[in-house]
């Protein structure tokens, strides 16, 4: 019949899910709330934030790659950034799509490319083997605030180049907190966030600008790409900007999960002691598992038919990465750690042209650490419960007591 | 089906056949070939699915993109005239037999 032809064209309305994927108990263990949401289908609607979510790992990576469908320039978030009601500036790279995406990101991957990178491998490694050295000999220590955060916190803003303070590593944690609040809705937790931030504001306008750029750091290479013209003069302090809010707290998370999949799992750390080039494995594990960013928000472009159920055109979809990084239809035994599974396909870091760019950092980052550990502790545990931060879309811990013993 | 054959630095021989649409990274990475790390999955963000493709075959590809020309600029073994992205080679019936060198590092 035609009109079944003609239903099917266009698609079944999304089921309704009264779930609050921001209420602390749904943040703190967000695993029922993915199982409800793959549950439901491809798409479901949350109608307490009226946006579309979808968290099957099928629908999800080729949507990540369909930019001209699911697109950007509505924000990273929740809100429509194009609104009056939630208005606010778009990232020159994360908020915008081709043709005006291309000239920026590839202007940002020349100086972020491999080649670049791995010059800075032995400084990493050495700072690594320098801080595990010092925690070693503790023999006690919190994995988040001792190593993961101090490690991140020198590495990745000496690469960036921005001048060291006393307030530099407490602000830029603070700036990730915001940057990632700001992605759920306006609740209270994203406005007490925001109150706090509002100390640093001079400090943050002042961070972002090109005489806070220590020369030989990437934050310079981006003003000097401006003026060789690669991209708009008014978009260098944006970029820094989204390096600042967005570059610590990711890695960190991701540094911490491997730690904490380690100390309980012996065996999985044997393998990584037997093979320290599982540094990597160690940790693209441990981000699929933890996801630091749990959620990137899209803006429909038309409309679209998942799978058989429809999205209407301009709408905003939360793309539940965490929940596609679980997905038991994708992964077999998909919430163990498991260094020697393949790992291809996770999508912590997201998928297509906005993947993240800072991606090779990470992973310099994480391995050198994981590295160092694997060569100087015999065994790690847990010394006590760890806990964990609530933030409206980054997953992390908060404390992490570890034992080791120096090998 | 199209055949593909990857020399490895130490000149042993791997072949599988991958599916016409697939890219050869994907082939490569799910038929666990080693020295394809392509650790962004097919973003074009990492160079790390390097090849170097025999000449026979080279003016069958299709034409480097700009982003691509950028990435291999700063590939781990050097660039030569030669070299793709096995990310974005897409196979077809004509790469039937597509022959690649892998390179000596990725990372």
């Amino acid at each position: 019949m035609s009109g079944t032809a003609t239903e099917q064209a266009i698609g079944r309305p999304a089921p309704v899910l009264s779930v609050d994927p921001y209420a602390d108990e749904v943040l703190l263990e967000p695993f029922a709330m993915h199982d409800e949401l793959r549950r439901a289908g491809p798409v479901a609607y949350l109608e307490r934030y009226g946006v579309y979510a979808m968290g099957r790992h099928r629908d999800i990576q080729p949507a990540l790659k369909d930019w001209e469908t699911f697109s950007s320039t509505g924000g990273s978030g929740i809100a429509d950034i194009r609104k009056p009601d939630a208005w606010r500036p778009a990232s020159p790279i994360v908020e915008v799509d081709p043709p005006r995406h291309t000239k920026v990101r590839t202007a940002l991957q020349r100086i972020l490319s491999p080649a670049v990178i791995r010059q800075w491998r032995e400084e990493f490694e050495r700072e690594a083997d320098r801080l595990v050295d010092e925690l070693v000999e503790t023999g006690t220590f919190d994995g988040v605030n001792d190593l993961a955060e101090t490690y991140v916190a020198k590495t990745f803003p000496d690469a960036l180049g921005l001048e060291w303070t006393p307030q530099r590593r407490e602000n830029l944690f603070l700036l990730g907190e915001l940057n990632f609040d700001g992605q759920g809705p306006r609740n209270a937790r994203f406005e007490e966030t925001q109150r706090r931030a509002d100390l640093i504001n001079d400090w943050y306008t002042n961070s972002m600008k090109r005489d806070a750029m220590v020369p030989g750091g990437f934050g310079e290479k981006i003003f000097k790409a401006a003026d060789a013209g690669e991209i708009e003069p008014e978009i260098a302090p944006l970029l820094v900007r989204s390096f600042l809010r967005g570059g610590l707290d990711t890695t960190t998370s991701s540094i911490s999960a491997a730690l904490y999949h380690l100390a309980g799992n012996p065996a999985q750390f044997a393998l990584l002691r037997a093979d320290p080039t599982k540094a990597r494995a160690a940790l693209e594990e441990a981000m699929r598992l933890e996801t630091p960013i749990q959620t990137v928000g899209r803006l429909t472009m038309r409309d679209v038919v998942v799978d058989g159920t429809l999205i209407p055109a301009d709408n905003k979809v939360i793309m539940v990465l965490a929940s596609a990084n679980r997905d038991p239809d994708y992964w077999d035994r998909a919430n163990e750690y498991d260094l020697t599974r393949s790992t291809l396909g996770h999508l912590a870091l997201g998928n297509g042209i906005h993947m993240c760019i800072g991606q090779m950092i990470a992973r310099l980052e994480g391995e050198s650490v994981l590295k160092a550990v694997a060569a100087r502790v015999s065994e790690l545990s847990l010394d006590g419960e760890p806990t964990r931060k609530i933030n409206n879309n980054l997953r992390s811990h908060k404390t992490m007591p570890l034992r080791v013993k120096a090998a | 089906m199209a055949r593909i054959v990857f020399v490895q630095p130490d000149e042993q021989v791997v072949e599988v056949d991958g599916r016409i649409g697939d890219t050869v990274m994907h082939t490569a990475v799910a038929n666990q070939v080693q020295g394809i790390v392509a650790e962004c999955g097919g973003s074009m963000a990492c160079a790390t699915c390097h090849v170097y493709v025999d000449d026979d075959w080279l003016g069958r590809l299709s034409p480097l993109s700009p982003g691509e020309g950028d990435m291999l600029d700063a590939t781990a073994s050097g660039r030569r005239e030669n070299s793709r992205l096995a990310c974005q080679i897409e196979l077809t019936e004509h790469l039937d037999g597509l022959r690649l060198t892998i390179p000596d590092m990725q990372l």
